[in-house]
């Protein structure tokens, strides 16, 4: 454990990095805009995150991530006021916090759940910075003896489970990986240099830059989504704030559910696929388990948004393990900040925290730093943010639109990127109507180079014997919990219409 | 025997699959695959087209037995004006080489009149305030370099 004896040290040059004013401004910055967009009706955090990614390409790596991890979590925070005024989340880890939380506000309580949401989510959050402090370190450390074996099946692993822990059909998901995979083989082949499924287009042998399929996969079909909606009547419950207090039964109440929320959030919040939301679901679960009376639930109980609240921000801060130490991606949102990580020439990995301890514990430390400043920006500010939602959709669309156009053009500066995003949009059209997931899609199209080079690695090392993934005991461990995953999600689909029959 | 699809989104979803696997198939058939040892540049991309053909291929076929949803309307205005709006920035800024304003004018009126209750005079002052914002933030704030109008 002499990592311990190495944290003082750690933090103190995360301190020093996160307290100079310009990582200060990028990161109050990003935080107050992933207020701004999540409390937006409609516009969740990776569409946020998407749309201000070209942004965050011109600043230096630090800044970046500390910005875009801002926008981020940031965005947590400000989809939850969305969830509870209007009873729409922003994405999948806020459905719970509806259930109750627009109850509350119904009743004239918009103000006091609003608070216990986001002090949860601070409990939540800072408590998942801690655990990324604690289990960052040993996680890299074992990831040293990693080589390319390990790696392909760790990979493999990650991009099965996203499937597998996904929403919808499993057999879908597995197709979205795979055509994920395929997508990100598009440009110059690293070893030979030949220009692969560029269909004679000069300007995709660099191969297509993730912004442009994050951008249209979820930034336009987002809108697209949103057009087809109409803006209902939110006037009235958000003229209804009036104190935003808590009364301290209230404080009593929600503090068990934060601590078990944060607990379950840093358990899940590792896994791949959709871990946030598997936080928040079971927080709410095993609050509505445990009540002395669970008919309270979905009736306004405060539990209801304490625990998920806490659940699915812890989730999001250890998110960022498997990402920093490994350099797997386990959600979506991690994928994008993988991805700024490759274009400022960062590998992530497990010598990220040796080679660049800077960019590491700086991150962490502006997440306690960006927590603070939420949780600041969220109590007495709240009455502002509640009058953001007031906004028409078809006076933000405009807006929406001229950051993103200008946003996709700026990545390379030519307008094939443009036509990109609006080929990907019309696809990710498609996939809604089909049903089918795109997230494991842009966590394959992130990793499939790198799976292409591992697997080729691995092969000549081994004089092309296929063996190696299972003779080395850790590569061999990944792949058969693959096989385990594989099987349990694709059993129990068969056995489940008969018996709503009967 | 009739063959009756029971899950249209499936059905469609698989043949959405085997096309791009099938594309792949076709497109990597000419790189060289080369050996497990010394593997090609068309090895990986050759096996996961066929996969992924075959996995669509399970799906479509499934879509016949188990009973699933249809696939509900397009509506294409609102998509449709959207991706203009995006074409008509890339075509205003590379093709017809007009400038970062009337790029930006294009793409701003276009994404407006998108959503079906839009009024002209909101669309028309958006459209002017918006871009001057993108000059100002773009061009003078964050130094990209493009040309604001068409003469210069």
């Amino acid at each position: 454990m002499d990592f311990l004896a190495d944290l003082l040290p750690n933090l103190t040059l995360g301190f020093t990095t996160v307290i100079s004013p310009t990582n200060l401004f990028y990161c109050f910055t990003g935080v107050l805009v992933g207020t701004v967009i999540g409390v937006l009706p409609g516009i969740g955090p990776l569409a946020a995150m998407s749309m201000l990614l070209p942004i965050t390409f011109t600043l230096p790596p630090i800044g970046a991530l500390i910005m875009l991890a801002g926008i981020y979590y940031g965005a947590m925070y400000g989809g939850a006021i969305t969830s509870i005024l209007l009873n729409m989340p922003g994405e999948a880890s806020h459905v719970v916090t509806c259930l109750d939380g627009h109850q509350l506000a119904l009743k004239g309580r918009a103000g006091p759940s609003l608070a216990i949401a986001a002090i949860a989510s601070f409990f939540g959050g800072t408590v998942g910075a801690i655990v990324i402090v604690l289990a960052g370190p040993p996680l890299a450390g074992m990831a040293l003896s990693f080589a390319a074996p390990e790696y392909f099946s760790l990979m493999l692993m990650g991009l099965i489970a996203a499937a597998a822990l996904g929403q919808g059909s499993p057999m879908k998901a597995i197709a979205m990986v795979v055509l994920g995979l395929l997508l990100g083989l598009v440009g110059s082949d690293v070893n030979t240099g030949l220009p692969r499924f560029t269909f004679g287009i000069l300007g995709l042998n660099d191969g297509i830059s993730f912004v442009v399929v994050a951008m249209g996969l979820f930034g336009i079909t987002e809108i697209a989504h949103n057009l087809e909606q109409s803006d209902e009547d939110r006037h009235q419950v958000i003229r209804n704030i009036k104190g935003i207090w808590p009364t301290r039964s209230d404080f009593k109440v929600a503090a068990k559910p934060a601590l078990r929320g944060t607990a379950l959030g840093s358990l899940f919040g590792a896994l791949p696929g959709a871990g946030a939301t598997i936080a928040a679901f079971s927080s709410y679960a095993l609050e509505k388990k445990i009540a002395k009376d669970p008919s309270r639930f979905g009736k306004g109980a405060i539990e209801g948004i304490a625990g998920p609240e806490s659940a699915n921000n812890a989730a999001a801060q250890c998110a960022f393990i498997p990402t920093l130490t490994l350099g797997i991606p386990g959600s979506v949102a991690m994928a994008l900040v993988l991805g700024v990580l490759t274009i400022h020439g960062i590998t992530p990995g497990p010598l990220i925290m040796t080679q660049q301890p800077d960019l590491f514990w700086g991150l962490i430390v502006s997440m306690w730093v960006g927590n603070i400043m939420l949780l600041i920006l969220n109590l007495p500010m709240v009455g502002v943010w509640a009058r953001l939602l007031m906004v028409p959709y078809r006076l933000l669309l405009p807006a929406i639109v001229m950051c993103m156009t200008i946003g996709v053009y700026s990545v390379n500066n030519n307008a094939l990127g443009v036509y990109l995003t609006v080929a990907f949009g019309l696809l990710g059209y498609l996939f809604v109507k089909l049903r089918c997931e795109p997230a494991p899609l842009i966590l394959a199209f992130v990793l499939g180079p790198l799976m292409e080079e591992h697997l080729r690695r691995a092969l000549l090392i081994s004089r092309g014997d296929a063996m190696v993934f299972v003779e080395r005991p850790i590569s061999a461990a990944f792949l058969l919990l693959t096989v385990i995953i594989l099987v349990l999600m694709l059993r129990p689909r068969r056995a489940k219409p008969a018996p709503a029959e009967t | 025997m009739r063959i009756q699809i029971k899950n249209q989104q499936d059905f469609a979803a698989g043949l959405m699959f085997v096309a791009f696997g099938v594309i792949g198939l076709v497109e990597a058939s000419g790189y060289d695959t080369g050996t497990a040892l010394n593997m090609g540049p068309g090895y990986f991309p050759t096996f996961l087209s066929a996969i992924l053909a075959l996995i669509g291929g399970v799906i479509t076929l499934r879509a016949l037995q188990v009973e699933g949803e249809r696939v509900t309307a397009f509506k294409l205005r609102g998509i449709g004006l959207l991706s203009l709006a995006f074409i008509g920035f890339g075509l205003f800024m590379d093709t017809f080489s007009l400038g970062f304003g009337a790029a930006t004018a294009v793409a701003v009126a276009l994404g407006a009149v998108a959503k079906n209750d839009f009024l002209w005079r909101e669309v028309i002052v958006a459209t002017l305030v918006l871009v001057a914002c993108a000059i100002g933030i773009f061009i003078f704030g964050l130094n990209q370099p493009y040309p604001i109008f068409w003469w210069n």
